[in-house]
């Protein structure tokens, strides 16, 4: 069993930027606010299976009106080795409340699954997934897609690769779309370092027009893979994704970024976090986060840093 | 036992110098200690030094090996030899020699404990052989050096595998700590890579125990142990 709890106290620019815009995606300055919040993770696997839970509370002052709740189980199975045939599957369900702001919450159910073939540093693999967000008071945001495709990898002693294609099905509260999604990655690890750098390419058609805006970060400022979900009339959008990790000895350092543009818009958002964790004993670091959320869609700009310090308690078993 | 002693016997096997032995079980070693430095990512400094020393007796022992290996008239002994020069190479360099160590795997099977009980079982035997006796234990202790030299660069090559697959789980886990929860993939990816290094890391325990006793049984057949 292993467990992971974060206490932090921070401040952002704009904590409520992702419930307040109107349906054209107008949104209104809010003041920065101090943050708090208490994240805690547990997993254990039982060989085969696993399970894990994810509990977060993130508190805003002096108003607290976008303070949220999010609770998250999961569970999963790796089946064989990446040599000869495997198999993975994964589950999520991730419940949402933010207070002052009833009609956002939500209750998202993920699947993804993959089963393939391995030998030496190939894989070949079928991978699909489906998820299902309702937004019970804001039933226009709600969406439910599915996606199937297959990918090959390579994983060498520092190197590894990934090519997937695939096909998407979505749909919104009214109409239906499709999208042919790809996706490239390069992945370098050496020792106390990981680095990863990927492109992924989606091309979408059908659906309702994007006149129903939808918040293209999560509330805590990640990028939001739902708002890339509906085909919203169609487009084009290319995303890059990095991340970097290294283990300095005395720290850990993780950096990672996402930007992405659309051919109709404009459409751009760009995410980036660097995150540094310093152990203080073999239970409790020190770590610290900073952040920078921004976008441009439409005639709408918004740029939204926001940072936090605190403390991690790895309680050993 | 006799069948498979007899088939190394039939297929050249033969004893060795001892000091050639001696001192190729030394670079092992040192080949050993290079590339857990490496894979541990020891700094550049650290490893360098490792490495001179590991050049300086590889060098010695090149120097010794070159004439022997010369004069020696069976194709399969070079190209073991070779071999066996090839694999403590790539221990010490933290990298693959898959064709180097098929030669090797051809010779003397599969670097596990079975073999190792099997050329403990086969010294037995020759100790109770006035005949053959010391050929025999000659050729024992040469097999198990090279499974010995096997096993070190197994447990390596595992090694590496694990730290490899600890490092990506860790950039995931790190990833997912970072405020925010990870895609539902990286996680399944990090329960996924999490569970191929422990596995790695049993693979390199064994390998470790397989080279243990390979060069006790070694040790024995040569005689440089009571």
């Amino acid at each position: 069993m292993s467990v992971t709890v974060d206490a932090v106290a921070g401040a952002r620019a704009e904590p409520e930027s992702v419930f307040e815009q109107s349906e054209a995606g107008e949104v209104e300055d809010s003041e920065t606010s101090a943050l708090v919040g208490l994240v805690a993770q547990g997993r254990h696997a039982f060989g085969a299976p696993w399970v894990s839970v994810s509990g977060a509370a993130w508190g805003y002052l002096p108003e607290g009106e976008a303070s949220l709740l999010r609770l998250e189980p999961g569970a999963g199975l790796v089946l064989g080795r990446s040599e000869g045939w495997h198999g993975d599957l994964a589950v999520r369900y991730a419940l949402l409340e933010v207070l002052g702001f009833p009609e956002v919450v939500s209750g998202r159910a993920e699947l993804v699954g993959r089963f393939g073939w391995g030998g030496g540093p190939h894989r070949l693999e079928l991978v699909g997934g489906a998820l299902d967000h309702a937004y019970w008071q804001r039933p226009a945001w709600s969406l439910r897609a599915a996606e199937a495709g297959a990918q090959w990898r390579t994983q060498g002693d520092h190197l590894a690769t990934l090519v997937r294609a695939g096909g998407q099905v979505n749909q919104g509260e009214d109409d239906a779309g499709a999208q042919l999604r790809t996706r490239g990655s390069l992945g370098w690890t050496a020792p106390r370092l990981d680095l990863a750098l990927g492109y992924d390419l989606i091309v979408a058609t059908g659906g309702e027009d994007d006149t129903v805006f939808r918040p293209p970060f999560d509330p805590m400022g990640a990028p939001n893979g739902d708002a890339d979900a509906l085909s919203a009339g169609g487009f084009v959008q290319h995303g890059l994704d990095l991340r970097a990790w290294t283990d300095l000895g005395p720290a850990e350092l993780t950096v990672q970024a996402r930007g992405r543009i659309r051919d109709r818009g404009p459409y751009e958002t760009l995410n980036a976090t660097v995150d540094l964790a310093r152990p203080l004993s073999d239970q409790l670091a020190v770590h610290g986060l900073v952040g920078l959320a921004a976008w441009r869609i439409g005639a709408n700009d918004l740029l939204d840093p926001y940072g936090w310090i605190g403390l991690r308690w790895t309680p050993t078993p | 036992m006799i069948v498979w002693l007899a088939m190394l016997l039939i297929a050249g096997a033969r004893a060795g110098d001892e000091d050639v032995r001696e001192l190729q079980r030394e670079v092992a070693e040192l080949a050993a200690a290079v590339g857990r430095a490496r894979t541990e990512g020891a700094r550049r400094q650290v490893v360098e030094g490792l490495m001179a020393s590991y050049r300086a007796r590889a060098q010695v022992l090149q120097d010794l090996l070159e004439p022997l290996q010369a004069a020696e008239q069976d194709e399969r002994r070079r190209a073991r030899a070779a071999a066996l020069t090839a694999v403590i190479e790539a221990t010490a360099r933290g990298q693959r020699d898959l064709e180097a160590r098929q030669v090797l795997a051809a010779w003397i099977g599969a670097a596990d404990g079975a073999t190792v009980e099997r050329l403990s079982a086969a010294l037995d035997q020759a100790e109770q052989d006035p005949i053959l006796g010391e050929a025999l234990r000659a050729d024992v202790a040469e097999v198990a050096g090279a499974l010995a030299v096997c096993a070190t660069y197994d447990a390596a090559e595992a090694g590496r595998d694990a730290a490899r697959d600890a490092g990506r789980a860790a950039a995931l886990r790190a990833a997912a700590r970072s405020g925010t929860p990870e895609a539902l993939e990286g996680v399944a990816d990090a329960e996924r890579l999490e569970r191929e290094a422990a596995a790695a890391t049993t693979r390199q325990q064994e390998a470790v125990v397989v080279e243990q006793a390979a060069r006790r049984v070694e040790a024995r057949a040569a005689g440089t142990t009571p």
